[in-house]
């Protein structure tokens, strides 16, 4: 039973398009391939939303960025890191502020429990502000660990701003990383 | 192995609103008539939109008044429709946890956002709904919303009941919703997505999908404790099954392997065998891609033309985003409650390319006892849940 914990902030992004393409790069450089993702979004592409209509408003219906449409779905995010991580299990995507990431926690450690995914990416798009939204993940393959963070969020939940919260886990998750790589060395 | 009946996990409730109609039995019973609600709207017309065919809900009087709370007030429609199908009083709703899936949000927000109008974009977002619920019908539990586009609302239902299976709560209320939204019919549009006219799911001619809109909710309890209520078991939920394609943003795999998975992992999951399915809902676009992949997938679970037959139900009321298939769920419950299978409204010439047995009229199932209702989305999601007949 391993776990790893990674935190970035994309001070810079200026949407959770430019976040979340860049952060499933970062992701996929580790070259680990997680079988589920759940991810927990307080941004849910209403950013891309605003962005695409305002545009297509000012272009004409006919030219409206396609490209950019996708975007506007609060699962683009999670499309786009699990086709870099390769998931093709389970993936989810949860739409809130500290009570979505709770749940992101309760479906993981479920399904690892339940041993339908037997490695899982927890994956945070918190709104840093409005147009600096910042990721960060966890990655996953103990039920109990899963269980414990679920638990700590539960706690923390209420307290804060959502960033602030995110803090506190990743902090957990690292220093529960760093403890598990003196025993399991090179796993994350 | 089938899990004990004492602790199935059965609908007791059904609410819904989209373009067919606002009860659940006349909506049914119209799509069996091959009725279809999709029609042109001067609105769109008027406002130069590529495509301008939609299935929207007509009453602009109740739903219409503000449009950046017109999901809301179909939410409290179909939620209030389905509290009062269960016969659920206040001491059993306190702690029901609340399940939603949402593709848009309230995407009125948003459009007025984008025209420099003072908007709370919080308001707008997707979990808007689930708190509207618990506001208006004083639930104190878990809320929950699903963000997973056009699989939204399986996601809600299959996670409520898994919810319920594991003891974490004792009722909920599970669905989806999105009100029409002009991104949407734009976005789809520009994607080439949409048909311009009929939505033809598996049709040799079939162009696209059209837009709907509306919202299904479906109260969820262990059976034990509807029984001892005295409330009436409508349906069984069985396992959600999920995968995903990591493919590419808007397009399936065209083998339909993730797809597969997903229908795979619901029988696997529930102790289903496949020759016990009796129907496939399927999600059925209408696109030539989507269409092509799913039934890729229903061959290569269930055998080439040997499986069980499919129809899909958007050609009737359109694709209404993240409530297509939580109303598709309402419309199985349905099939499994009359033991006959809707038939695909809308298809007129069966591409006989496609490996799997097309449902174009009404057919009589008297042995039904499982059903698969199939939803998958932009991004690559792929979700089948697995829905029984309740005896």
């Amino acid at each position: 039973m391993t776990s790893g914990g990674l935190e970035h902030h994309v001070a810079n992004a200026a949407t959770e398009t430019d976040a979340s393409t860049w952060f499933a790069d970062e992701l996929g450089a580790l070259n680990w391939r997680p079988d589920g993702l759940y991810v927990a979004t307080s941004t849910a592409g209403r950013l891309e939303s605003v962005e695409f209509w305002r545009a297509a408003a000012e272009t004409g219906f006919a030219f409206a960025n396609p490209r950019l449409f996708p975007w506007t779905l609060a699962n683009s995010p999670t499309g786009s890191i699990a086709k870099a991580l390769e998931v093709r299990g389970p993936t989810y995507t949860l739409v809130g502020r500290a009570d979505a990431l709770v749940g992101a926690f309760d479906h993981a450690s479920d399904d690892l429990a339940r041993e339908l995914v037997f490695s899982a990416a927890v994956v945070a798009v918190d709104v840093a502000d409005d147009r600096t939204p910042s990721l960060a993940a966890v990655l996953l393959t103990s039920p109990v660990l899963a269980c414990q963070l679920g638990i700590m969020v539960e706690d923390l939940e209420g307290r804060g701003r959502p960033s602030d919260l995110l803090s506190h886990v990743l902090a957990r998750a690292r220093s529960a990383a760093v403890e598990r790589r003196s025993l399991h060395s090179g796993n994350v | 192995m089938t899990r004990p009946d004492d602790d199935r996990v059965v609908v007791t409730g059904i609410g819904l609103v989209c373009a067919l109609g606002t009860d659940p039995d006349q909506v049914f019973t119209r799509i069996l008539d091959g009725e279809f609600a999709a029609r042109e709207w001067p609105d769109l017309v008027a406002d130069g939109f590529p495509i301008t065919v939609a299935n929207r809900v007509e009453d602009a009087g109740e739903y219409g008044r503000r449009p950046a709370r017109r999901g809301r007030a179909l939410t409290v429609h179909a939620v209030g429709n389905a509290i009062a199908d269960a016969g659920l009083g206040a001491a059993h709703l306190k702690n029901a946890g609340v399940y939603v899936g949402s593709t848009m949000g309230e995407s009125a927000g948003f459009e007025a956002a984008a025209a420099y109008s003072a908007t709370d974009l919080d308001d707008a977002t997707a979990d808007t709904f689930a708190a509207e619920i618990a506001r208006e019908f004083g639930t104190n539990g878990t809320l929950r919303t699903y963000g997973t586009a056009c699989a939204a609302g399986n996601y809600a239902i299959g996670s409520a009941a898994r919810a319920i299976a594991s003891g974490r709560i004792d009722v909920a209320i599970a669905g989806g919703v999105d009100a029409f939204s002009r991104i949407a019919m734009l976005g789809f549009a520009r994607v080439r997505a949409m048909s311009p006219d009929r939505c033809r799911p598996f049709d040799r001619n079939r162009r696209g999908m059209q837009l709907g809109e509306g919202a299904a909710f479906l109260v969820l309890e262990r059976e034990r404790s509807a029984t001892r209520r005295g409330a009436r078991r409508r349906a069984v939920i069985g396992s959600l099954g999920l995968s995903g394609d990591a493919h590419h943003p808007t397009a399936p795999r065209p083998d339909g392997s993730g797809s597969a998975t997903a229908l795979r992992s619901a029988l696997r999951a529930t102790g289903v065998r496949a020759n016990e399915i009796g129907w496939i809902n399927a999600h059925g676009t209408g696109t030539a891609a989507s269409d092509a992949a799913e039934s890729a997938a229903v061959a290569t679970v269930f055998g080439d033309r040997t499986g069980p037959p499919v129809s899909s139900l958007k050609g009737a009321f359109g694709h209404c985003m993240g409530a297509a298939a939580a109303v598709e769920a309402a419309m199985t419950v349905l099939a499994l409650e009359r033991h006959v299978i809707p038939p695909t409204v809308g298809v007129l010439d069966v591409d006989d390319q496609l490996p799997i047995d097309v449902v174009v009229e009404p057919r009589p199932a008297p042995d039904l006892r499982w059903a698969l209702n199939c939803g998958n989305a932009f991004g690559g999601l792929n979700s089948a849940l697995l829905i029984g007949a309740a005896s």
